[in-house]
């Protein structure tokens, strides 16, 4: 029976990622009708290979070691995505009542000194309570930096996502 | 340049989708506005307007009231800003 | 280009960015004039994720949702997203989205060992019909049902209400939002008479202290948890206190954290009661006109199996106590019993866990007797290298903030008291507190359970896709409910089936019996999120059962099921959420589904047409029905009855249920939809607008039931954020059963809690009720004691941790949308295995070792993180479950609270060793 090569058969996919560079917008848009008796096995679907009754083989996980400054920013998906942090923020990540391990670097104020980029002046705008005004401080509501900017380790993607920009 | 006043407003111009061109282009040639942004779709326009004083943006805001084409102006931000000259920095947001 | 800009163009370029963010103004790439024009159309809608509901604006462009952004005129979040947020259009675009029905094929035809094969739609459903009604002539109604959904948006859910309990008569329907919300429910409708909560979001900028119950609101809410930290950060006087089992990012902006041993958040609450009574700090004005004191039985096992004949040997021991509970020591001092004795209690009342009644004040305070300081201390404290002075100290600040008449209090709960076999209960036990004290449906005070999923409250609860509801808080076993339902639906009399259905986890248990043989898997993936799922995923493969997927993603229960049927996802749909503040909030479909994919409301509405009435409206056998009114064992044949009411008996589901004539008059194209398309009319070739229609049917049960909603045009005006329902006049109700703000509070009364369901309840004492007649409660909530109960299972010598699970922030459940996002899947790539160092080490394990965690049920493999976001104590270990990698629900224990039937997925015992 013949084989359903794409959309459906994660791994191949993968694959072609790391090889082939990443994938583009036409690769989703013209993604070839299959033929009409294509089929696919259930160890082929889903991110996790082999059956449902298998176990996984798990691995370490390759957790980012670069210190702030040494890595460039990563590529965002669009222009509204906030930009993931780049660095390792294991020894870093302390975002308390009274201390902000992120802002130490990425305040305004301490930035330029830092040679750090700067949270942008969005950031410092109180948008419940009076939207119109930039004011001195980071405001309380993206106070937790990591709700929104997320670290990232050195994993290839389960899937290819060619989202259109 | 240190100490200078200076001040930025942050305006919202609705101008009549059809006639939003010749909004822009108006709206460009006035000294110290600067449009940013534009939506089409509600015929917005997002623009910047340097002042020195708080007077001027009032004034400047209801001159633009009367524009041909324009619905309605309003003013969304205002930025003051003592002038030191630092050197700038990445915005972070647009890297 | 950051060194070309000067100072002066860099405070422009962010006025003009900011101001564009006010104004709703699409700004790329802003210092570029060139890309200034970015082409993109932004319109509101809402966030596919978690229950707190934030309001986005989705971006279009070439056909394809480009970005989506924070609204800033929403006031859930004003503009603010979480990283799932922001990934709400990149997870629509996972490479290997399903674009058309695969079955389960050998040779040209269906076989349940073969392989999956595209087939066409009219294929599908062909074999989704004969197996249907292979199963349906055997079992009847019984043998078939659906699992649904939290995500359900609210038209769909509607519609698998209809279509199961109006069209195949079986209330087999219980969505995924069992084991997220029930015990919420549950404790909602014992103690108000009504559903969801009294407050609203308003309540935590208005408040002067905030605690978190079993709630990372950090991680799971997090622009939720963004108000709070935002509320603390402006007044020192604002205090947060987290309580959880293990120190999480929560604890990071709590001023107090209690680390508690598991599942005795039901002796804090009583201690606390207890504090509240003996400082003289009960709020006697409220309590006297607006509260009674009640009770219930004790014995009540755990909603495990009454049977051992589908066991495992290694889980009998657990099993056992389904049947006879040896009481602990904690347990008998926690009941006045003497510890030095053995008590054996019979679990005799299982069946009717949910009885109460009323008990007097004496009662009470004699029942709260034994949560002395000390007692709760010793039992509760859930890190074993604190000091007991501190964590009673802890304990003093916490009674005292809910004890202080001058501070307002708000708490918050999730899955740590909603998944709890003593769930229903320890909801019930914050309304307690919050009750005696009068900090209830204040603004600024309440107790105040939040939903884990975008539509848990909006479709699962209010339209009520349970095994024993019906919309608008009504119940099928209640015959006046069922009467209106079927006056609404303009269904013969008892059409309708009384029986209660299965839950979703029965629905599992059902399957693996042989009684439950035609299972149909919407917007949910319940092969990796129900517990011990060993079980349940042998059976779909083992047993003759048809189970059809439906999924936008090849999820982990695809691998098991036989036909898998390719859905749209969020904004390729039109849809409405409701949120955890009643807030219901609408999108319009910006964009096409790609390939054959197609709306669950569609395959709904198409798989209807396969059914004629004289098919499932005839005489049906339900094992088990006894009903007044209706010959046991089976519901009655309405076929002549319907054609009085006009219908004929070769008319199918379809026309009689959907393409109603009130239906059709919704027409499409509708003014509404202008510029924008409508997948479901399209695929069905309608000239009516089914997701209107649907809506508008489903309001009339809400209206006048102090449920109502707004039109469904309303939600959809350029100007609406939403709207807290009850909606009346137009105008949204934030805090209901008070006078000030509720208008179907009685005239002139400053509080009214009038939930009309359980509302008449004899009087009794703590051990039953008395044989009086039942007392009418009209517009007062219960006040419940309940006493600490040691969980299902606990950890010994074979099993010897404690295992906890939940949720992360960048995923979404079983990350099946999400982990197709390679930002979120690098920032958590697999599910770990979260220890205390010293617990690693006596195993010889170490960070980022990969470690195997076996239960009684199962056993996965996980690498361990030690520290971390989650720094658990001693003795527990905690695992996510949203890696099809990592199913840790092999793991988990289907023990249930046996009032609201929902999973205690945060308690068992396992053992973890070196691979």
């Amino acid at each position: 029976m013949k084989r359903l090569l794409f959309p459906l058969v994660s791994i191949g996919v993968v694959l072609s990622c790391a090889t082939g560079g990443p994938p583009t917008d036409t690769d989703v848009a013209s993604a070839p009708p299959p033929s009409p008796q294509a089929s696919v096995s259930e160890t082929e679907i889903g991110l996790a290979p082999g059956t449902a009754f298998e176990q996984p083989s798990q691995a370490p996980i390759a957790f980012n070691r670069s210190d702030p400054g040494e890595s460039e920013l990563r590529p965002r998906p669009n222009d509204e995505f906030p930009p993931a942090i780049p660095h390792s923020v294991e020894d870093l990540e302390t975002i308390t009542l009274t201390e902000n391990s992120c802002l130490e670097c990425h305040d305004p104020e301490a930035a330029p000194d830092m040679g750090a980029p700067a949270a942008p002046s969005s950031h410092q705008v109180d948008r419940r309570r009076s939207p119109e005004v930039i004011g001195e401080e980071t405001v309380g509501a993206r106070w937790v930096c990591t709700s929104c900017h997320v670290a990232q380790t050195d994993t290839k993607p389960l899937v290819a996502n060619p989202a259109p920009r | 340049m240190a100490n200078e006043e200076w001040s930025v407003s942050g305006l919202c111009i609705t101008a009549r989708p059809e006639r939003m061109a010749a909004v822009e282009e108006m709206l460009n040639a006035r000294p110290g506005l600067e449009v940013h942004a534009r939506d089409r779709r509600s015929g917005r326009l997002v623009a910047v307007q340097e002042c020195a004083t708080v007077e001027e943006h009032r004034q400047k805001l209801r001159e633009l009231q009367t524009l041909p084409g324009v619905v309605m102006a309003e003013l969304v931000l205002h930025y003051r800003d003592p002038f030191d000259g630092k050197e700038p920095i990445a915005t972070g947001a647009r890297e | 280009m950051k060194e070309d800009l000067s100072r002066r163009d860099f405070v422009k370029t962010s006025v003009a960015a900011a101001t564009a963010a006010v104004v709703g103004v699409p700004m790329t790439g802003a210092a570029d004039p060139g890309a200034l024009d970015s082409g993109i159309a932004w319109e509101k809608g809402v966030c596919r994720f978690c229950g707190v509901g934030c309001g986005l604006m989705v971006g279009t462009r070439g056909g394809h949702v480009a970005a989506v952004k924070g609204d800033p005129d929403n006031p859930v979040n004003r503009g603010l997203l979480c990283a799932k947020g922001y990934a709400n259009a990149n997870i629509l675009y996972g490479a290997d989205r399903l674009h058309k029905p695969l079955l389960r094929m050998k040779d040209g035809r269906f076989d349940k060992k073969g392989d999956f094969t595209e087939v066409s739609w009219e294929r599908a459903f062909d074999e989704m019909e004969r197996q249907f009604k292979r199963v349906h002539s055997e079992l009847g109604p019984s043998g078939v049902g659906v699992m649904g959904s939290g995500q359900y948006t609210i038209p769909e859910g509607y519609a698998a209400v209809k279509l199961t309990k109006a069209g195949w008569r079986t209330n087999n329907i219980d969505p995924n939002a069992r084991h997220c919300m029930a015990s919420a429910v549950a404790a909602f409708i014992q103690v108000f008479g009504i559903d969801e909560p009294s407050g609203c979001y308003d309540d935590i900028e208005l408040t002067d202290t905030i605690v978190t119950w079993g709630a990372n609101m950090a991680e799971m809410h997090p622009m939720l948890w963004a108000r709070v930290v935002d509320h603390r950060l402006r007044s020192k006087d604002v205090k947060v206190v987290n309580l959880t089992t293990y120190s999480n990012r929560t604890s990071e902006c709590a001023d107090t954290e209690l680390v508690i041993a598991p599942q005795t958040d039901l002796a804090i609450w009583n201690y606390i009661a207890r504090e509240i009574i003996k400082s003289d700090a009960v709020d006697t004005g409220f309590v006297t006109e607006h509260c009674v004191l009640a009770a219930g039985p004790t014995d009540i096992g755990f909603g495990m199996p009454g049977s051992d004949k589908h066991a495992f040997p290694a889980e009998l021991d657990t099993l056992e106590r389904q049947r006879v509970v040896t009481l602990t020591n904690d347990e008998a001092i926690a009941r006045g019993l003497d510890p030095a004795q053995t008590h054996r209690v019979e679990q005799k009342t299982a069946a009717g866990a949910g009885a109460h009644w009323l008990i007097s004040f004496d009662e009470f305070k004699k029942a709260l007797e034994p949560y002395t300081l000390d007692f709760v201390a010793s039992l509760a404290k859930g890190d074993a290298d604190e000091d007991v002075e501190d964590f009673k100290m802890k304990l003093q600040i916490l009674a005292d903030y809910y004890a202080d008449p001058e501070r307002k209090v708000v708490s918050f709960w999730t899955m740590g008291f909603n998944q709890h076999t003593r769930g229903t209960w320890v909801n019930e036990q914050a309304y307690m507190v919050h009750l005696l004290t009068g900090k209830q449906a204040k603004p600024g005070s309440g107790a105040f359970s939040l939903t884990g999923q975008p539509s848990a409250c909006g479709t699962a609860r209010e339209v009520g896709t349970f095994a024993h509801r019906l919309p608008a808080d009504m119940v099928v076993a209640n015959p006046a409910h069922r009467a209106r339902s079927e006056e609404i639906w303009e269904l013969p009399e008892k059409t309708l089936n009384p029986k209660v259905g299965s839950h979703i986890t029965q629905m599992m248990r059902d399957l693996e019996s042989g009684a439950l043989r035609w299972l149909w898997v919407q917007v949910t993936n319940p092969f990796q999120c129900t517990a011990n799922a060993n079980h349940w995923l042998t059976a779909a493969r083992e047993k003759d059962c048809f189970i059809v997927v439906s999924d936008i993603y090849p999820s982990y229960s695809c691998k098991v099921a036989d036909l898998i049927l390719p859905c749209a996802g969020h904004f390729e749909k039109w849809g409405l959420y409701g949120n955890s503040e009643r807030r219901t909030q609408s999108w319009r479909q910006v964009v096409d589904p790609p390939g054959e994919a197609r709306s669950d409301l569609w395959q709904m509405l198409e798989f209807s047409k396969r059914f004629t009435l004289a098919e499932v409206w005839g005489e049906q056998q339900v094992a088990g029905l006894a009903t007044e009114g209706f010959e046991p064992g089976k519901l009655p044949d309405v076929l002549a009855a319907a054609e009085k009411l006009g219908y004929r008996r070769d008319q199918t589901l379809f026309e009689v249920l959907f393409a109603t004539p009130t239906a059709r008059k919704f027409a499409w194209p509708d003014p509404v939809g202008e510029d924008h398309r409508c997948c479901t009319v399209e695929a069905g070739g309608l000239d009516w607008f089914p997701e209107k229609a649907l809506f508008e049917e489903y309001r009339r049960f809400g209206l006048d039931h102090a449920h109502d909603l707004a039109p469904f045009d309303t939600y959809y005006r350029d100007e609406v954020r939403g709207l807290r329902w009850p909606v009346i006049d137009g105008k949204e109700t934030r805090w209901r059963f008070n006078g000030d703000y509720d208008p179907y509070v009685k005239d002139g009364g400053d509080f009214d809690f009038y939930g009309p369901a359980l509302k008449s309840l004899k009087k009794g004492t703590l051990s039953g009720p008395g044989g009086d007649e039942p007392v009418s409660l009209a517009g007062k909530a219960k006040i419940f004691f309940r006493p600490y109960a040691a969980p299902a299972e606990s950890p010994d010598g074979d099993y010897d941790l404690w295992l906890c699970t939940g949720r992360v922030l960048e995923h979404w459940h079983s990350g099946t949308m999400t982990r197709r996002v390679p930002e979120l899947n690098a920032a958590q790539p697999r599910a770990q295995i979260f220890m205390h160092e010293a617990d690693a080490a006596a195993r010889g394990l170490k960070r980022n070792d990969v470690a195997v965690i076996e239960s009684r049920r199962g056993k996965v493999d996980a690498v361990v993180e030690i520290g971390g976001r989650n720094p658990v104590p001693k003795g527990l270990v905690f695992v996510p479950w949203f890696d099809e990698g990592v199913p840790i629900n092999k793991v988990t224990l289907d023990a249930t609270c046996p009032i609201s039937k929902q999973t205690d997925f945060k308690k068992c015992a396992v053992r973890v060793s070196k691979v």
